[in-house]
This record gives C-alpha cells, structure tokens and sequence, in this order.
C-alpha cells in the first residue's frame, strides 16, 4: 500500500492528507458465474466442495483462500481469485460446477478497484444511489447499482483501519472505466484525491 | 419512487425499466381470432385508477424481471417479486432461470 501511495497522483484539493484513494488491482482472475435453470442448489454444492466455501444466495462476499464470490443476482456470481490465471480460474469454475452452471472469463471485460478513505462515502453518495453507511453497508455486503449511471458492482473489505471506515473493492466494465474515473475523480477533488497512475490503465 | 427489489433491496425507479400490465396473457397464435386477439395484446390496457401489477427489469442491478403492484395514484409500491417465481409457479417447475 505504501508503495502505491508514493506513486500516486493527487486531484483535486492539495494540501493534507486525501480524503480518498484509488489503488488499481491487477492481476486477479475474474469470472461470471450463471447457474442453470433450476441448477443453484446443485451448484452451491459442487462449489462448496470445490472452493471450501458457502455461495450467496444475497448480494455478498464470501471467500475462502484466494478465492471469492459475489453475488450480483439471483443464480449469478462474479466469482475471482487473486491468485490464478484467468482461464485456468474459467477452467476451475467449469469443471467444479459439472454442467450446472457456465463460467466466463471476465479478466480482461473488467477493471478492479479498491478505493479507501476517510471521505470515500461522501465522495460515492455524489454518483450511488444506496446508503454505504458502515452501519447499513456491512462487511462482506456487496451491490450492483449505478456510479454516475456507470454500471458497478462493489463490496465492502475490511481496509484496516477504523471500525467506520469505508474500503470497498469496485469493478467496472473495462470500456466504461476511463469514463467512471473521471466521473469519480470530479467527486473526489474537493476532498484530495490520490489516484495511482496505472488505474487510467 | 423506490422499487423494493426482493434481491439488491430498495431502489431508485431510475435503475429499472417498466414494460407495463403483468397480467396479460399471450393468445395463441393458432387461434382463428388470433389476428384480433394479438391487437389487443399488443395496443389495448386499461387504465386503472388504483393497484396496478405491472413488469419492472432491473437492468442497473441484479438484472431479474419483477412484477411490481403499484397504485397508480400515489405510486405506493405493496408487492415486489420476482416474475420468474410466478411464471415458474403457473408451468410447476421451482427455480428460476
Ligand atoms: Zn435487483
């Protein structure tokens, strides 16, 4: 984290420290995961086996190991792995779901995120239409919703710091990604905001 | 208006888009009225003052279809579910797509 702080860009309001960070996160295999009709409970079971882990069945993160799923929807997933390859993570998907399911590699279709800070939720509430209080946006609670009419889906990790602090992992749509920077950058600047370079990717 | 969305949770209307009467029934193309009775699938709604269950996509969340009952009058929203629990519940089957 360190190094990525040394390295960053800061918008916006200059003096102090940032109110938020944008910190890119390269290197993780993402996937789509979309149970077939009828198939979630098989599936959860194949998957539970598999990864050692529980699927959603609501908008939330579960992990085991290297490996995470997020639920974006009734049946769908977007399930990572901040260790593996893209598509031998599609592979792994594949094979553990047994023909209850189909797997998409999403490595290079999404852009992931983290973004932290003492003011990262008034900075969202300019572009999100949902309380991402801590009281209410819990850890390990996910939601897909809107960023200034940017599709997201976001999910609150622990960042470390104080119990109210909002660090949250956000993945956007590679192609839409230049776009949601700015729009988040604009958000930002009043509060200083610190960008690593590489997230314009 | 918010949309209880019974998987991401309450909503602004402004990430659903609304297809209307959720109560129509599609006439069987095989019919001899068929013709007559696709034009009024397709054109004729009643305009109810009052509950109205009506279709909703959740494109900017979880991407479900719902069938919303709204009062047309106040937009106060009594029921929100999903279709395919309906639609699975009228062919017998459980799960949805
Ligand atoms: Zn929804």
């Amino acid at each position: 984290m360190s190094d990525s702080r040394l390295n960053s860009v800061r918008h916006g309001r200059a003096d102090g420290a940032a109110g938020v960070r944008a910190t890119p996160l390269h290197h993780r295999a993402l996937a789509t995961l979309v149970a077939g009709r009828g198939q979630t409970a098989a599936l959860a079971e194949r998957i539970g086996t598999r990864f050692g882990l529980c699927l959603p069945t609501t908008p939330r993160r579960v992990s085991s190991g290297s490996v995470a799923f997020v639920g974006v929807g009734p049946g769908r997933w977007l399930a990572m792995d901040e260790t593996g390859d893209g598509l031998a993570f599609e592979t792994a998907l594949v094979e553990a779901a047994a023909g209850h399911a189909s797997a998409t590699d999403q490595s290079d279709g999404l852009v992931l995120l983290r973004l932290s800070g003492p003011d990262l939720r008034r900075a969202l509430a300019k572009g999100i239409g949902i309380d991402l209080h801590p009281a209410v946006f819990r850890l390990g609670d996910a939601a897909t919703t809107p960023f200034a009419l940017i599709g997201t889906t976001l999910w609150r990790i622990d960042g470390g710091g104080h119990a109210h602090d909002l660090t949250v992992e956000i993945a956007v749509a590679r192609s839409y990604a230049a776009d949601f920077l700015q729009a988040l950058t604009e958000a930002a600047a009043e509060f200083g905001f610190d960008l690593h370079p590489t997230a314009r990717g | 208006m918010r949309i209880p969305c019974p998987y991401c949770g309450p909503r602004d209307a402004h990430e659903f888009t609304c297809l209307g009467d959720a109560t129509l029934t599609r006439p069987d193309p095989a019919a001899p009225d068929a013709a007559s009775a696709f034009h009024d699938y397709v054109y004729r709604r009643d305009n109810p003052a009052g509950p109205h269950r009506e279709l909703w996509y959740h494109g900017g969340g979880c991407r479900s279809w719902l069938e919303v009952t709204r009062d047309t009058r106040t937009h106060a929203i009594t029921d929100a579910r999903f279709a395919a629990d309906r639609s699975s519940a009228a062919q017998g089957t459980e799960d949805r797509p």
